[in-house]
């Protein structure tokens, strides 16, 4: 009876993440790249209950089943389906199709990978993104803007007619491996992977790629969230006055 | 879950801050050369959690695969320089630029400020903006009538006579989206916005149009379709805040 108690416990917990990551991905619905996250459960010290027939004699033990005791977060994963595109006519705005990933370079010389197409030029004529961190070309050099610039869908970038690099676009063998650090920006892991050369994914000018996060599917989540949290409160409650019977009234006449 | 409370504030937050710039474009539907805005957002950072007794990771550190992100934030505003249409008004005095580039006037203080905005008035030889800004560089000091007076796609201003009354000069920046907006359609040159350079107008894809008047480049339609997304996002976010907030409520029951 008391176990019941810490395994409901358990499954408000849950439910609680739940919570938090669908609020973070409504807070992200307007976060162009955005990708939002899911949770994974799994069940918590799973083990064979016996029903022992004697207490003098180990073998005369039975297995009646198996028993959970609640429910864990396994893993947060990140959902990498396609946002959707939308049109700006804007020059340094780029949207990726595919699985592809832009590369960025921190002024602290760190890389990071990112699906946010909105770009920048910055006042030493470099494109940036909106936190001023550099867009890299797949030969690892800085963008410089020096005259309107076209770029097709493989990331050719060409000014005033002239070829002037290519916009790196990498993949990964196993892109849920990525790590989210914030600012839209993915970390690669040893799960992850080297990041490699692209084929797949198109670069399209003048659109950028909004969240895919997916309005409907999170109230469905927030209503499950809300709905099994007060159900395993009332298993809670149960057990309590359970309890209260047995503290309190068992012994009396 | 009180952290989803947090991270749905930051959401409610940041859908304010896009249905502010919405307003304002809006509100600026008809103002001469005005640029309209957009927010711009990236998520907040993450926090790496596990809970005890969870199996251990193979994810190098202490940090487990069990996240949870912290809302949002606006990186930018970025204000963008798109051409807006280009509407005939048959005033000698209203001015339209065709492509990039800013007119330079002069402020109150004496420092250069820079428009898009090319509907000028003559007042004893001097051109001024609507909001009463000089021009720099043009002096139509003698000129019969301003009707008279012809500007041309270079941006030179002569008289019916050939009198030559200087030219109107354009200015760019490398990064004009880095330019400080003060209000009175005006632009400063901030450290962002980089050095200004002064555009020739033989050579560069640039001209000026006499008679005509450059509209603001805000789409009411699109503005609209954004407010709306803008405010059910809005309310999406209270709801993660309401379902948190009866969970809450919940747990408070959980004590007789």
């Amino acid at each position: 009876m008391i176990r019941g108690i810490y395994t409901a416990a358990m499954g408000m917990l849950a439910e609680e993440a739940r919570v938090n990551t669908t609020a973070n991905n409504l807070a992200n619905v307007e976060t162009a790249g955005f990708k939002k996250d899911t949770l994974a459960f799994s069940t918590y010290l799973k083990r064979e209950m016996f029903r022992t027939e004697s207490l003098t004699d180990e073998q005369k033990r039975y297995a009646i089943g198996k028993m959970e005791s609640g429910v864990v977060l396994d893993e947060s994963q990140t959902y990498f389906s396609q946002g959707s595109i939308v049109q700006t006519g804007r020059e340094y705005d780029f949207a990726l199709n595919g699985e592809g990933f832009f590369t960025v370079e921190t002024t602290d010389g760190d890389r990071y990978f990112t699906r946010n197409g909105q770009w920048h030029r910055n006042h030493e004529g470099y494109l940036v993104d909106g936190s001023g961190n550099f867009l890299l070309t797949d030969s690892d050099e800085r963008i410089m803007i020096t005259d309107q610039m076209r770029v097709s869908s493989n990331g050719a970038i060409t000014q005033n007619g002239v070829l002037t690099g290519r916009i790196a676009v990498v993949e990964f063998e196993e892109q849920t491996g990525l790590r989210k650090v914030g600012d839209n920006y993915y970390a690669q892991t040893s799960f992850s992977g080297e990041p490699g050369q692209n084929f797949t994914s198109q670069v399209i000018q003048g659109a950028y790629e909004r969240a895919n996060v997916n309005a409907v599917r999170e109230m469905l989540n927030l209503i499950t969230a809300q709905r099994h949290f007060e159900i395993t409160q009332r298993v809670i409650t149960t057990e309590d006055q359970l309890l209260d019977a047995a503290v309190n009234r068992v012994g009396r006449v | 879950m009180i952290t989803g409370m947090y991270s749905a504030a930051t959401g409610m937050n940041a859908q304010q801050h896009k249905l502010d710039t919405i307003a304002n474009n809006l509100a600026n539907v008809d103002t001469t050369g005005f640029k309209k805005s957009r927010n711009e957002f990236a998520d907040l950072f993450y926090v790496y959690a596990k809970q005890t007794g969870s199996p251990e990771s193979d994810i190098s550190g202490s940090e487990g695969p069990v996240y949870t992100g912290l809302g949002v934030r606006e990186v930018r505003t970025t204000r963008l320089y798109t051409q807006g249409n280009i509407e005939k008004t048959e005033r000698p005095l209203d001015v339209a630029i065709n492509g990039q580039g800013f007119f330079r006037v002069i402020l109150d203080n004496g420092g250069p400020a820079y428009t898009r905005d090319g509907a000028f008035h003559e007042k004893d030889g001097t051109l001024y903006t609507s909001a009463g800004h000089a021009l720099d560089g043009v002096s139509v000091d003698g000129v019969a009538s301003v009707y008279d007076l012809i500007i041309t796609q270079d941006g030179f201003v002569t008289d019916s006579a050939g009198v030559n009354y200087g030219q109107i000069a354009l200015y760019d920046f490398t990064n004009p989206e880095g330019l400080k907006s003060i209000g009175d359609n005006l632009y400063l040159e901030s450290d962002q916005s980089g050095e200004v350079n002064a555009l020739n107008l033989g050579l560069v894809n640039t001209t000026l149009a006499q008679g005509f008047l450059e509209k603001s480049n805000v789409n009411a339609v699109q503005e609209m379709v954004n407010m709306i997304s803008a405010q059910r996002a809005y309310e999406l976010n209270s709801k993660s805040i309401t379902t948190a907030d009866n969970m809450l409520q919940t747990v408070n029951g959980l004590k007789r």
